[in-house]
């Protein structure tokens, strides 16, 4: 008996394996989404060295050099204090993606768990946590978190919990469904019959096979985040407004729009071209880990 | 059908119950005392006091939200503290602007959409195709407050064609509505080309080629109808998008609406109005979302008929 | 007795991720006027490729043609434009789906789908297109046929709709009707039925049928001639009389022995071993000779010719010797 859940345990990992290198040489295929995910590992090297290698102080002002346009000097120019607005991107790299990925990492945390509840236990269980869904689902995502915010006050940490809220539904029932489908698969009715515990089924057989789901919805999902949380911050809901966050930054510099446009343009192509990199990961890893979801 | 609408609404009616008192809740889950908070800190304690009475937050809350509930009904949203206002003047005042503003967005999101989507799925894999997906999924990974700026910055600051904000005359409605409308129109062309490029694959339309059917006949006959039922869903749910969206592009482009309504709300504490909103805002929601249900049962016969 | 349709050679190939990959290899047959001619072959045979092949309906699939003519009634189909081809399609050959159920619009009514094939090709106007509709529904067996008409396709049973299916491919009278596995996703008692309606249309009408079936139960019911397909090839192709009184290729030989007969006791049935050859990965030889009971050395080095003799084609090395080469 336990040589059988010995086996099975066996072929599923050899089964993992081969589906990695098989999701390898699948992902390779698709140029857009390795080149977004080149860009991702980019801003990831920026967030963590951007601090030590920026040429300017992003915090200094210099009152000679103020809202001057891009040079050779300041490659994107210089804001209203005189801070070179190139620094200050490097540096606030590290805020936005902290915010954004931590605040999808703890929607998807709360969501998985109650979505594997929900879709392994059934029955009242099931139907209690997607009536929550359902009432979370009723509130549109940026209300939502601006009435979270609302309540809790502004600031990068209450961010995080605002935006991490609309995503719990989501992930829940993402992950729901494909426990639901993998309950089903025969090696699960195999150890259950072997009498394994209900913990153990779900961490070993059915979490396993919810995880390409949740990758790729994770990668999409920061996207958005990114756009939430810039969005709050723009709002003066987020970010302290003199820190370098790619939203506060914004939501500064529409005072200087027609004298000084720059300010708006690059902190806003940095957050389109960061949030598209994430979308268009997240499309070329759903193509390859899930790709009956495609079109 | 009658029935099938019946259900949906009498369905509707616990989420309705739920969500309101979660909204209700909100003044309670604010930290601090409600009473001060509504009062402001130079109140005095007599103030605080007769706040906490005609507010009746000295009953127990079960009371609380019955008075609440019974108040909604006859369309008293409470006052505003800045102003003493009635909450439902002032969102009487702002509701249209924003209408306005939602309808315009939605209503050019799902024809572009729709006919982007069309594009990319007739031309598949080919270069119409490439082209509007990228549109597409550029448009997803726009912030709307840069478009907005950005738009501002061409047709107002460079060309002076347009007005930068306001709403006075359909000028003012252009840019907001194209700032907000864009996202949702890379999703609804997304969602129209998998949709059909899906529906394309089925037997019927294999059966409507075997007929002698030409390419428009297939796609305009047979298809689009199967797949835009699905969009109906989607634009359903995007509308929760628009109406978030339409908070930062109202605040970018000083739209006298609810939502730059909300925001200045909050940035004074007047909390009975940003409740007020914050309801309204879900409530439309739900509403949406109910009406897409009975048009998607509409569009589908098998639910039509049964 | 009149060629309706003659296909010589045809070849058909998937495109998969760029690489051509051939399906139909080479094959040949014929369709007289006023006949039912029976494609017989397991799953995966290239039966239903050839079938859309003649229909040109392979764009979706997405397959071509890459060598081999089709010729109905002296024009070559594979050489046709598009354009004209539109104009054959559903008037002068139609074509019935193995699925009832999903072939039909569900978003349309059954009037609607009927009327579209009427107007387009016999130039009527709607209401003609009406009543003609509801008398093809008539002539098929359908009894409220002017109710069905504002019908969707969900209302209908299985039976009912491979029914309209057959009324609508039979609507503008076409001359050559292809059915591909039309009775497979039918109930046992609604499958007799179907066949029998398609024999009397059949009768009536004087067209010719190409009858695509896993079936040779179908086949022996309602065929004059059979062709046995296997790894996209002819392996056998006669009458019906003869193919069930003396089978010569021994995957014929297989797939008779495996029919179900009556009186034949508790024995068990008989099923080939093994399966098709992967396309990717074809045998070098005779295509079913890893399967074959009577396989001899040179069936795995050389492939066999398709051979006739009086009437009577098959290839196998089994026959060689005795007969004189195909040439059609």
């Amino acid at each position: 008996m336990i040589q059988t859940e010995a086996i099975t345990q066996e072929q599923l990992d050899k089964q993992r394996q081969g589906r990695l290198y098989s999701f390898w040489k699948e992902f390779r295929k698709k140029k857009p989404a390795l080149f977004s995910l080149f860009f991702i590992g980019f801003l990831v090297i920026v967030m963590i060295i951007g601090p030590y290698v920026v040429p300017y102080d992003p915090a200094a002002p210099d009152y000679n050099k103020l809202l001057e346009s891009p040079s050779l000097q300041h490659l994107f120019g210089t804001d209203a204090f005189g801070r070179d607005i190139l620094s200050r991107l490097a540096v606030g790299a590290r805020i936005s993606l902290t915010v954004s990925i931590s605040a999808v990492l703890l929607g998807a945390i709360v969501g998985t768990v109650l979505g594997l509840i929900s879709g392994y236990f059934g029955k009242w269980m099931d139907r209690l946590i997607m009536r929550i869904c359902d009432v979370l689902f009723a509130f549109p995502d940026l209300i939502l978190a601006i009435g979270i915010v609302a309540i809790l006050g502004p600031g990068l940490k209450n961010v995080v919990i605002a935006v991490s809220f609309f995503s719990i539904p989501s992930f829940a029932r993402i992950v729901r469904s494909a426990t639901l489908e993998s309950k089903e698969m025969l090696f699960v009715e195999a150890t259950r019959s072997i009498g394994a515990s209900n913990r153990r089924i779900i961490w070993k057989h059915i979490f396993p096979e919810t995880i390409p789901t949740i990758i790729v919805y994770f990668t999409m999902k920061v996207g958005t985040a990114i756009l939430a949380a810039a969005s709050l911050s723009f709002l003066g809901l987020g970010a302290e407004p003199s820190s370098p966050d790619w939203g506060a930054m914004l939501s500064k510099s529409r005072d200087y729009i027609d004298s000084a446009f720059h300010l708006v343009f690059f902190p806003g192509l940095i957050i389109f071209l960061t949030v598209l990199a994430f979308n268009v990961l997240g499309d070329g890893l759903r193509d390859v880990l899930d790709p009956k979801t495609k079109d | 059908m009658w029935q099938y609408i019946i259900k949906r609404v009498l369905g509707l009616i616990p989420l309705v119950l739920v969500v309101s008192f979660v909204i209700f809740m909100f003044i309670h889950l604010i930290p601090g005392d409600p009473a001060r908070l509504i009062a402001g800190k130079e109140a005095t304690y007599e103030e605080v006091q007769q706040i906490r009475e005609s507010l009746g937050l000295e009953k127990p809350l079960f009371v609380q939200y019955f008075d609440y509930l019974k108040s909604l009904l006859s369309g008293d949203l409470g006052y505003s503290i800045q102003s003493g206002a009635p909450v439902s003047e002032l969102i009487g005042e702002r509701i249209m602007p924003t209408l306005g503003l939602t309808f315009l967005s939605i209503g050019w999101a799902l024809v572009v959409g729709i006919l982007l989507g069309i594009i990319s799925a007739v031309f598949r894999n080919k270069w119409p195709d490439y082209l509007g997906m990228l549109t597409a999924v550029s448009g997803i990974s726009l912030p709307n407050f840069w478009v907005g700026l950005v738009l501002i910055q061409l047709f107002s600051v460079q060309l002076g064609l347009l007005p930068t904000g306001g709403a006075d005359g359909w000028q003012s409605y252009l840019m907001p509505s194209f700032a907000l409308g864009a996202g949702i129109m890379a999703m609804i062309a997304r969602f129209t080309r998998s949709s059909l490029v899906n529906t394309l694959k089925q037997d019927y339309i294999r059966t409507g080629r075997a007929k002698g059917l030409g390419g428009n006949a297939i796609i305009f006959g047979h298809a689009l109808k199967n797949s835009l039922i699905p969009v109906v869903t989607i634009a359903g749910l995007q509308f929760g998008f628009l109406l978030g969206g339409s908070v930062v592009v109202e605040t970018v482009f000083s739209f006298p609406g609810l939502g730059r309504l909300l925001i200045d709300s909050i940035q004074i504490r007047d909390y009975p109005v940003v409740q007020a909103e914050i309801l309204l805002f879900s409530l439309q929601f739900i509403l949406v979302n109910l009406l897409v249900d009975i048009i998607y049962s509409f569009l589908n016969p098998k639910i039509r008929y049964e | 007795m009149e060629r309706l349709l003659q296909v010589n050679n045809l070849q058909t190939a998937f495109r998969n991720e760029g690489r051509l990959q051939t399906v139909v290899h080479g094959i040949s047959f014929h369709v007289n006027k006023g006949e039912i001619v029976g494609i017989v072959g397991e799953s995966g045979c290239g039966k239903s490729v050839t079938s859309l092949s003649i229909m040109r309906l392979l764009h979706d699939t997405p397959g071509e043609i890459i060598n081999g003519e089709i010729i109905y009634k002296g024009e070559n189909l594979t050489q046709l434009p598009e354009k004209q081809m539109k104009k054959y399609r559903g008037k002068e050959l139609s074509m019935i789906f193995q699925e009832p159920m999903t072939s039909l619009n569900p978003v349309l009514k059954i009037g609607k789908q009927l009327r579209e094939s009427i107007q387009l090709h016999l130039k009527l106007s709607k209401q003609q297109a009406h009543e003609h509709a509801i008398n093809i529904l008539k002539s098929v067996g359908i009894p409220r046929a002017s109710d069905l008409m504002t019908e969707y396709p969900h209302q209908l049973s299985g039976g009912m709709r491979q029914r309209v299916m057959i009324a609508m491919a039979i609507s503008c009278e076409p001359s050559l009707l292809i059915a591909d596995e039309p009775t497979t996703a039918l109930d046992v008692t609604i499958q007799a039925q179907i066949l029998n309606l398609m024999k009397d249309i059949q009768q009536k009408s004087d067209m010719g049928i190409l009858m695509i079936t896993h079936d040779l139960g179908v086949v022996a019911e309602v065929c004059d001639r059979v062709i046995v397909m296997y790894a996209g090839r002819v392996v056998e192709d006669s009458t019906v009389e003869a193919l069930f009184a003396s089978p010569k290729h021994p995957y014929t030989k297989g797939l008779i022995d495996a029919v179900p007969k009556i009186g034949s006791g508790n024995q068990r049935l008989y099923s080939i071993p093994g399966t098709v050859p992967n396309p990717k990965n074809m045998p070098i030889g005779c295509k079913f000779a890893a399967r074959c009971n009577d396989v001899m050395d040179i069936c795995t080095r050389e492939e066999p010719n398709l051979l006739e003799e009086k009437g009577h084609s098959c290839r196998c090395w089994l026959y060689h010797d005795q007969q004189k080469e195909v040439n059609i």
